[in-house]
């Protein structure tokens, strides 16, 4: 038993026009104690969708269905807001992309930071501020009992997300789930939360899911990465495996399109994936990245990846392995993968 | 050839509170730079460093406190505001504020022609619209659509076009791939370097993102809390930084290596 | 435009209010014709005549007077269809005034700032501190009563609305990239002012008129009440309400009659500007 279970995941919104969009498809993965695992994805990909499915946060018009989506074993879908709120907050905790809008701009820092304490754990009042000055001290904030008593608006944009992971660890979770944490921070700030992030799940032997665009940071921080394009997930694998040879020709694309250091104009042009993502109303047939892509075959469009997978593989094993990745099918055929 | 020349130039911001005497903010503290046409210095900076304070300068949005700024030799306080309007031009970081919502893609784009030359023709509009609609890669088709409906990109690609309506010879670029998916940021990149050789265009790119700056730029200016950390080819920059705060950008970039 | 009425046929109050001021203007417009007698003719023999669907004898001539008549003998059916006129006519004419005034005040105010900001502020805090329809009176008072002048204090008293929400509104847009870019582009003031800023306005804009129009109506009637507003004849329904007074035990329809017209135009108005303001509102974000 893993700690995270995603089995075959969809997510349908039902419009107003009695449309059904479809959001998220066969998504699966697990995640266990100590492991990273990083998710990339550029807008419209579904991934922070998988996360608000994981926490339960998704609006009312959301259908989820999933043939697992289990934490410690206890199913997620079944629960009531009652339960979920027992995990969310406690054994799950989720950081966002911008810390000024994540933090209540009224409240102080010490208010802010007991809250989750005295929600979740049985704990006084007095000790809940002695635990929070603890945590900022873990998260690197000097003076942490002047910090205290300050306001968000006070904070510089580094100090602010070092403070949500402080709130995000007060109740020792067992998941992390970091989405963008540090899109909108400096690069020199972002260096260091990630390094805090990574020293804090060590210490606490926490499970990381890291969220992100920018596959060059997923690749210096994550054990496996995962990526997603149009609700799918395209690729999955260690990270040295994709980096030495990436399977779909997305992902192929995001880390060829990627400017590096050694990047000159004068020598060679960015390779750039042409066309755009699909939007949710726009979601064409059989491969979704078929239109972008490069090898593309008749093939590609017509028929879906599962059907075709299905038929190839005969024993139960192979299938629950490529359960919920969609490989590159002409890759697949040509017997590349 | 020289087309831009600052020489310490500074910028300081008077912050009245009430209750409190009034107090100097430096935003920029000494900076000085050089600009060679048809060529791109990169301008790398966090925030607080005054990349965004000089940008207002050179169009025009503040006024320096000291220094010299020398467009083509001749102090740019000195040109008229027609003129300036006509050599200096911006591209925006945010694809979705950039651009009136009310407004369609042909009216965004010709804007500055209504405004700067009142004199036109319709059919003369029209023409270099489209043409540089052309340019940048929109199909002319779209050219009675509104921003919403469409892309990051091409929005990105919209207030390029428009920034060239009146062919300045020195476009600013403020962080104008940002806010972009990846893919689509190499896409404008191309595009812009293009355009570049194309138009002979100079370019000051403003961003944090140390391998598309590496990539774009043939010089790059480091700027630190209002002062130049270091300036410099990108070859030395990148591959040889001699100060402390470079070394440090580089060291941060993710995945830069 | 489409889109929002599709929005607004989703409140269902929103939407009824839209059929009851389509019929009223249909009404106010077709008034001359819909009646059956002028609102001024004066039947001496048939005064304070309930309402009745049979036909009255009066000199050898069978009339109708389905709304009844007033203590005058006037036909109520003609007077509250032309009273109708008067009330909407009073609304637009109020809307219209404030709207431009107050419009263009807060669009100076929110985007230049300084100064000029601090002086229409305070003086719309000025006017705001006082009850709108004291202050009416007070105006009307000063300057003389009668219809025109109503519709002037009224006017008056409701140009600080839009101007305080013009100005938040343009405080907003003003700091928003387009605009630097159209000042980059050499656009003087008065170009970004009106052809940036304010057409991103227009919902909270078009939302206070339909909330002006009927305050604007609501407020005409209580100066008419109190014998400030329109001058008989004239069939204003605040003024048919206080001639009334006198009748209410004996002719009580004289009294609910215009009552109700005036509740269910106000009341329709400030349905329809609440299901606006919902319909637009989202859409604004939605369109992102």
């Amino acid at each position: 038993m893993n700690l995270l279970d995603v089995k075959n995941l969809h997510l349908n919104f039902n419009t107003e026009h009695q449309q059904t969009l479809s959001a998220l498809r066969n998504v699966s993965f697990h995640l266990n104690m100590g492991e990273t695992l990083g998710i990339v994805g550029e807008s419209g990909s579904g991934k922070s969708l998988t996360n608000l499915a994981i926490m339960g946060l998704l609006p009312d018009n959301a259908k989820v269905m999933a043939d697992q989506l289990t934490f410690e074993g206890r199913d997620l879908l079944s629960m009531n807001e009652a339960q979920k709120n027992q995990i969310r907050g406690k054994k799950i905790s989720m950081i966002f992309q911008d810390p000024m809008s994540s933090l209540h701009p009224y409240l102080t820092i010490e208010t802010q930071l007991t809250e989750t304490m005295l929600a979740h754990l049985d704990i006084s009042a007095k000790d809940a501020s002695l635990h929070a000055i603890e945590l900022l001290e873990k998260v690197g904030i000097k003076d942490p009992l002047k910090k205290l008593k300050t306001y968000p608006f006070e904070l510089s944009g580094g100090m602010a997300q070092r403070v949500m992971i402080a709130m995000a660890i007060s109740t020792q979770p067992k998941l992390l789930i970091a989405d963008e944490p540090t899109t909108a921070l400096d690069v020199t700030i972002q260096k260091q939360i990630l390094d805090l992030l990574k020293e804090l799940q060590i210490k606490n032997n926490m499970a990381l899911m890291l969220v992100s665009h920018d596959l060059g940071l997923i690749a210096e921080y994550s054990e496996r990465i995962q990526v997603m394009y149009a609700g799918e997930i395209v690729e999955a694998r260690s990270k040295q495996d994709m980096l030495n040879k990436a399977l779909h020709p997305y992902t192929e694309g995001l880390l060829k399109s990627r400017p590096t250091l050694y990047s000159d104009k004068s020598k060679a042009e960015l390779y750039s994936i042409s066309g755009i993502v699909p939007t949710l109303s726009n979601r064409p047939q059989g491969c979704q990245f078929a239109p972008r892509c490069h090898l593309k075959k008749d093939h590609c469009e017509k028929t879906s990846f599962a059907q075709t997978m299905h038929n190839k593989l005969s024993r139960e094993q192979d299938i629950d392995k490529i359960a919920g990745h969609v490989f590159c099918l002409e890759r697949t055929l040509r017997n590349e993968v | 050839m020289e087309i831009l020349k600052i020489e310490h130039l500074k910028k300081s911001y008077l912050i009245e509170r009430a209750f409190e005497k009034p107090s100097e903010v430096e935003a920029i503290k000494d900076l000085s730079f050089t600009l060679h046409k048809g060529k791109t210095l990169g301008l790398v900076g966090e925030s607080g460093c005054g990349k965004s304070t000089l940008a207002k300068i050179l169009t025009g949005l503040e006024t320096k406190s000291a220094g010299n700024i020398l467009f083509r030799g001749k102090e740019l306080a000195h040109y008229s505001k027609a003129e300036r309007i006509k050599l200096i031009q911006m591209v925006f970081q945010d694809p979705y504020q950039s651009l009136n919502p009310r407004k369609s893609a042909f009216e965004i784009i010709a804007d500055p022609l209504f405004i700067n030359e009142p004199n036109l023709k319709n059919s003369e509009i029209k023409e270099r619209v489209y043409s540089t609609m052309q340019d940048v890669g929109l199909d002319q088709t779209l050219s009675h659509r509104y921003p919403h409906q469409f892309s990051g990109g091409q929005r990105q690609r919209l207030g390029i076009a428009r920034a060239l309506m009146l062919r300045p010879e020195l476009l600013i670029l403020d962080e104008p791939v940002s806010a972009l998916d990846v893919s689509i940021q190499a896409q404008v990149l191309n595009l812009l370097v293009d355009l570049q050789r194309k138009f002979n265009l100079t370019y000051l790119f403003i961003t944090h993102d140390l391998s598309v700056v590496s990539f774009m730029s043939d010089d790059i200016l480091v700027m630190n809390r209002g002062l130049c950390a270091e300036y410099g080819s990108k070859e030395n920059i990148i591959f040889n930084p001699q100060n402390e705060y470079t070394k440090l950008l580089l060291k941060s970039s993710p995945g830069a290596n | 435009m489409r889109n929002l009425f599709k929005e607004l046929k989703k409140n269902r109050g929103a939407f009824i209010s839209l059929i009851i001021i389509a019929s009223l203007l249909f009404i106010a417009i077709l008034a001359d014709i819909l009646a059956l007698h002028s609102p001024y003719t004066i039947y001496e023999n048939a005064s304070q005549l309930k309402p009745q669907f049979s036909a009255y004898q009066l000199n050898n001539q069978n009339q109708y007077f389905f709304l009844g008549t007033d203590d005058l003998g006037r036909d109520l059916m003609s007077r509250i269809m032309h009273g109708a006129r008067v009330s909407l006519m009073v609304g637009f004419t109020v809307v219209f005034i404030s709207a431009s005034i107050g419009t263009f005040l807060g669009a100076i105010a929110g985007y230049f700032g300084g100064l000029i900001d601090r002086i229409i502020m305070r003086l719309t805090d000025i006017i705001m501190s006082i009850p709108s329809i004291l202050f009416a009176i007070v105006i009307v008072a000063v300057i003389g009563q009668g219809i025109k002048n109503a519709i002037f204090a009224v006017s008056f008293v409701a140009i600080p609305n839009f101007i305080r929400i013009v100005r938040a509104q343009v405080l907003v847009e003003k700091n928003k990239q387009y605009v630097y870019a159209a000042q980059l582009f050499g656009a003087h003031h008065w170009r970004i002012i009106f052809k940036e800023i304010l057409p991103n306005c227009m919902a909270p804009i078009i939302v206070q008129c339909t909330l002006g129009f009927s305050d604007g109506i609501l407020n005409c009637a209580a100066l008419g009440f109190l014998g400030l507003g329109a001058e008989a004849p004239i069939p204003e329904w605040g003024v048919m309400l206080s001639d009334a007074r006198s009748f209410i035990e004996s002719s009580p329809y004289m009294v609910t009659l215009p009552g109700f017209f005036i509740f269910l135009s106000v009341i329709s108005f400030n349905l329809l500007g609440d299901g606006l303001r919902d319909a637009l509102d989202p859409k604004m974000k939605k369109s992102h």
